[in-house]
């Protein structure tokens, strides 16, 4: 293990970030953001977690090779969202052929939000 | 340890799908069922649980300077932050069964957040909503409680001997999977409580 010298000045800027960025998005919840609701609530979790992976876990003085574990992780979460959503987002886009899906009506699988 | 937080991101990961797809196909319902969670207690919980995160990154830095008496304090500290985030959990929970919100024979969807009837199908979807609402909430605490024990042990090997001073790794390792439980309710918290716009 890397034993990296962080000090505790880093980590408490790390935490206001964090405590911030909390209050940000619990306050933007409120509001009446329309279509920008799930990307700006994702975006700033997704930027605690960087805060919290760089910092609190040593990641930004971390080995490749646990970029490359981390990364890894990553990717695969990402290809699971991806192509499942791009199937179920897309059911009915195109005229179906011959018996309709079985418990799915292509007239209900469009959604518009 | 990073292999096992990689495969647990896969685990946490599946449900977070399962719960996109079917929040994609009931916006509506899920919607609803967030508006019933209280943000607030959502929000201070999750500013426990980073209080917690800066604790145990505290205790980490105290094993590297070999500091036992900071190490010990921030050990103790992180543990009874995550305790308290379990007891507010605990108390959401006891607040949702009282309010029939969990679900089974005896759930009830109520009133959506203007005073509107929410009709039958919509409550369906609502209770679909609780469902991912316990799992994941449940399952996460669920690691909150194998890491209060980890901690547990580690605090007890700490003040009775040097560990953890000697060698800091255990101390180091303990924090990553206590941060990675954090990080998980950094999602956790915006998907079930703030997406609320009905």
């Amino acid at each position: 293990m890397s034993h990296p010298n962080v000090s505790p000045r880093t980590y408490l800027l790390v935490f206001g970030a964090l405590i911030l960025l909390t209050g940000t998005t619990y306050l933007l919840s409120g509001q009446h953001l329309g279509g920008w609701e799930l990307p700006m609530a994702l975006g700033i979790a997704c930027t605690k977690t960087v805060l919290v992976g760089l910092f609190f876990m040593h990641l930004l003085y971390g080995s490749r090779l646990t970029w490359v574990v981390v990364a890894t992780g990553v990717v695969f979460l990402g290809i699971m969202l991806v192509l499942t959503m791009s199937d179920y987002a897309t059911r009915g886009w195109l005229p179906e052929r011959g018996a309709p899906q079985p418990g799915v009506r292509a007239s209900e699988s469009v959604v518009t939000p | 340890m990073w292999v096992f937080l990689g495969s647990e991101v896969l685990f946490f990961g599946g449900l977070f799908t399962a719960y996109a797809v079917l929040r994609w196909r009931f916006p509506h319902g899920f919607a609803l069922g967030s508006s019933k969670l209280s943000a607030e207690v959502g929000a201070v919980n999750t500013a426990v649980l980073l209080t917690s995160s800066l604790t145990m990154a505290l205790a980490v830095y105290a094993a590297s300077v070999r500091n036992k008496a900071l190490l010990l304090l921030f050990l103790a500290l992180t543990m009874l932050l995550g305790a308290g985030f379990i007891g507010i959990k605990a108390w959401e929970w006891h607040h949702e069964y009282v309010e029939h919100l969990v679900p089974g024979a005896g759930f009830d969807a109520g009133k959506g957040p203007d005073g509107s009837v929410i009709d039958r199908d919509e409550a369906r979807h609502v209770e679909m909503f609780f469902v991912f609402y316990f799992t994941i909430t449940g399952l996460h605490a669920l690691h909150m409680l194998v890491g209060l024990g980890v901690l547990a042990v580690q605090l007890f090997l700490a003040a009775r001997g040097n560990f953890g001073i000697a060698d800091d790794t255990p101390i180091e390792l303990a924090g990553l999977y206590w941060h990675f439980v954090d990080i998980v309710w950094i999602f956790v918290f915006p998907l079930l409580y703030l997406l609320r716009q009905v």
